[in-house]
């Protein structure tokens, strides 16, 4: 009898151990890191649909949330335009940032990495129509701006010049000190914070350190409480951030304490920081199902970055290290040439997926196939065979990627969905849960201005049988 | 308002007979038909060259699909201007690739590419993504004197025993 429990004992815990090895885990090593080549469950099919076009540099895309069916697409020289339910694309901008300041125009576009970067609508925006942006001020010499503004409930697609400025809340500047890898996301999680995605603040190489750098809001994911009982106060930080007690002032004892307890205190810290060792995450999404944040982290000269957290995600101490500057995906950075020549430690959480520039290594080989330059995500994808995948598409090469996990296979998976001859910039979601991706056609020696470069389009991501008939795709590349 | 697909670039210009005797009556080699049908590599769209920037080298080049400038030094100079300014930020100073793919070894995107006419293709009507057409930047001429550079970075890269 005896024996019969304790065998009953050790099956269930065989069968838990089982059933934990299926589900989503972090990579325990560069092995379980996926690269292209993948195999995503449920055989997905994807296909382009056009929704509408017409966008000057178009850099994202969202929905309100409202039940209004309104796609939101951010155009990089300060405007939001409104594209209804039924695909017109309204005349008036919902938001204009380049014409309520009497000087002209608040947003710094003179650096192709440079404009109005995201919108995110709060989460009762139905009830309380705030909603908030992410631009490169001009006034302020690059820095970042978060303002919050109202809409007008008698007047809910426009804002006027009087309304925006009467409305403006900054909520926060982030001082940028070069022109490049400043921008970012915004979007609010499930938990009702609002999550920012803040570049390493440029050059190459990470210069200032800042990855690593805890007194600084450069290279991390921030979050924020905005929902303040007293607009006096910009925001408030959420009592579980990880370094949200960190740097208070207290008194100094020295004995009798853990080695635990020192190691929460950090007197330098920005209590906002949610995540570090970031380089330019450009484009993060929640996964709509989930709750799962994943982050795309565009990389420097040979490796581009997919880091996924599960919902909820918290650690010990400190916060989820993404490795930037001391690693760039699973490698270490610098790299100085063939990876398995070279050795660093491992600092913080791989990435999930990763995948090379045409030569993945200084003096490696040169790829034909499966490589890019510059990671842009889309979104989480919850239909046409796909549970949980995040689409993220490569600036330069227009491939189209899955990543997921795989029960099957226990791992991981990163395939190649689609190839498409567009410069993918980012991605949302429309109302009903579709990934939207748009594109725009600038470069950093084709940049005629953000309102004079040819126009982009935005796009919705669906099933490849689901094309309704008579759609206009993107261009595909065999 | 129409929207510009990305390669709208690549809309056939009707008017571009690319052997025509060209307006200011050059005279052009008569000994070459059919003349090289120029193509898009991404998507095999005719890629026709506008009859002002026929020139005599683009015309030999489109007769014969060896670029005529290959061997000229000058050209070559001019190529290398050119490129600094158009393509090094992508292909690097030695041609060996950053952004985009290496120029000097022989791993092609596009197997046309391993070809002058498919290089010329590729940098006249565009590839995928940022490698966007040099059509209505550059004219045709230019493409070849670029090319005529391209040469030597592979020379130099075979000398150093890198290609
Ligand atoms: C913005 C970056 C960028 C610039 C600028 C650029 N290229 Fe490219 N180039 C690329 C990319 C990316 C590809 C791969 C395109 C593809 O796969 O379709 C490419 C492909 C090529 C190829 C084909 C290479 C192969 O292996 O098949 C050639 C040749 C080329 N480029 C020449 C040039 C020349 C010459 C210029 C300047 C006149 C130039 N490029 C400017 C990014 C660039």
């Amino acid at each position: 009898m005896h024996r019969t429990a304790s065998g009953g004992i050790a099956s269930l815990i065989l069968l838990f151990a089982a059933s934990a090895v299926a589900q989503p885990r972090l990579p325990a090593n560069a092995d379980e890191v996926a690269r292209p080549g993948g195999d995503l469950p449920g055989d997905p099919k994807i296909a382009l649909v056009k929704v509408a076009d017409g966008f000057r540099d178009p850099t994202n895309v969202t929905n309100a949330g409202d039940g209004s069916g309104r796609i939101f697409v951010v155009e990089r020289a300060g405007r939001i335009r409104v594209v209804r339910k039924d695909g017109t694309v309204q005349e008036e901008p919902f938001l204009d940032l380049t014409n309520f300041n009497p000087l002209g125009t608040d947003v710094m576009t003179q650096f192709v990495e440079q404009g109005l970067y995201a919108v995110a609508f709060h989460p009762k925006f139905k009830e309380n129509g705030y909603f908030y942006v992410h631009y490169a001020s001009l006034p302020f010499n690059g820095d970042g701006l978060i303002v919050r503004f109202q809409v007008d409930p008698e007047n809910p697609d426009f804002l006027t010049p009087e309304r925006v400025r009467e409305t403006a809340k900054v909520i926060m500047r982030i001082p940028q000190p070069w022109y490049n890898h400043n921008g970012g996301q915004i979007e609010f999680g499930p938990d009702g914070y609002l999550y920012i995605a803040s570049g390493d603040g440029g050059w190459e190489g990470d210069p200032l350190e800042a990855g690593q750098d805890l007194s600084t809001w450069l290279g991390k994911i921030l979050r924020i409480d905005v929902d303040v009982p007293d607009d006096r106060i910009p925001y408030l930080i959420p009592p579980d951030n990880p370094y949200a007690e960190a740097g208070k002032e207290r008194l100094m004892f020295l004995f009798g304490i853990s080695e635990e307890e020192f190691a929460r205190i950090k007197t330098r810290v920005r209590p906002e920081i949610w995540a570090i060792g970031l380089r330019n995450p450009y484009e993060f999404a929640f996964d709509p199902k989930t709750g799962d944040i994943w982050i795309a982290d565009v990389g420097q000269n040979h490796w581009e970055e997919v880091n996924w957290l599960p919902a909820g995600y918290t650690q010990e101490l400190g916060a989820a290290n993404f490795g930037w500057p001391l690693m760039q995906a699973s490698k270490c950075h610098p790299m100085l040439g063939d990876p398995k020549e070279q050795s660093c430690p491992q600092v913080g959480i791989l990435p999930v997926a990763e995948y090379p520039h045409q030569q993945p290594w200084p003096g490696g080989p040169k790829l034909k196939d499966g490589w890019g330059c510059s990671v842009q995500g889309l979104g989480v994808a919850n239909y046409g065979g796909m549970e949980g995948v995040y689409l993220v598409a490569d600036w330069c090469t227009g491939r189209i990627w899955g990543a997921g996990w795989s029960e099957e296979k226990g791992g991981w998976q990163f395939e190649e969905l689609l190839r498409v001859d567009l410069m993918i910039t980012a991605g949302g979601y429309d109302e009903d849960g579709y990934v939207l991706a748009v594109n725009a056609n600038n470069f950093y020696l084709d940049d005629r201005g953000a309102d004079a470069n040819p126009p982009g389009a935005l796009w919705r991501i669906v099933p490849a049988d689901e094309v309704p008939e008579g759609a206009e795709t993107a261009p595909v590349v065999r | 308002m129409i929207p510009i697909p990305l390669f709208g670039w690549l809309v056939v210009l009707l008017f571009g007979v690319p052997l025509a005797a060209s307006a200011s009556g050059d005279p052009t080699p008569s000994d070459c038909t059919p003349a090289i049908a120029l193509r898009s590599v991404v998507d095999d769209r005719p890629l026709v060259i506008p009859e002002e920037e026929v020139t005599d080298a683009v015309a030999a080049f489109l007769c014969t699909g060896r670029n005529p400038l290959a061997a000229s030094e000058e050209a070559a100079e001019r190529g290398r201007e050119l490129y600094r300014r158009n393509c090094q930020i992508c292909h690097a100073e030695d041609g060996d690739g950053r952004m985009g793919p290496s120029l000097i070894d022989d791993v092609w995107m596009y197997d046309r590419v391993a070809s002058e006419v498919g290089r010329f293709e590729i940098i006249y009507g565009g590839g995928v993504g940022v490698m966007r057409a040099f059509k209505g930047k550059l004219p045709a001429e230019d493409i070849l004197a670029i090319m005529a550079y391209i040469g030597k970075l592979r020379e130099r890269a075979a000398g150093d025993g890198r290609e």
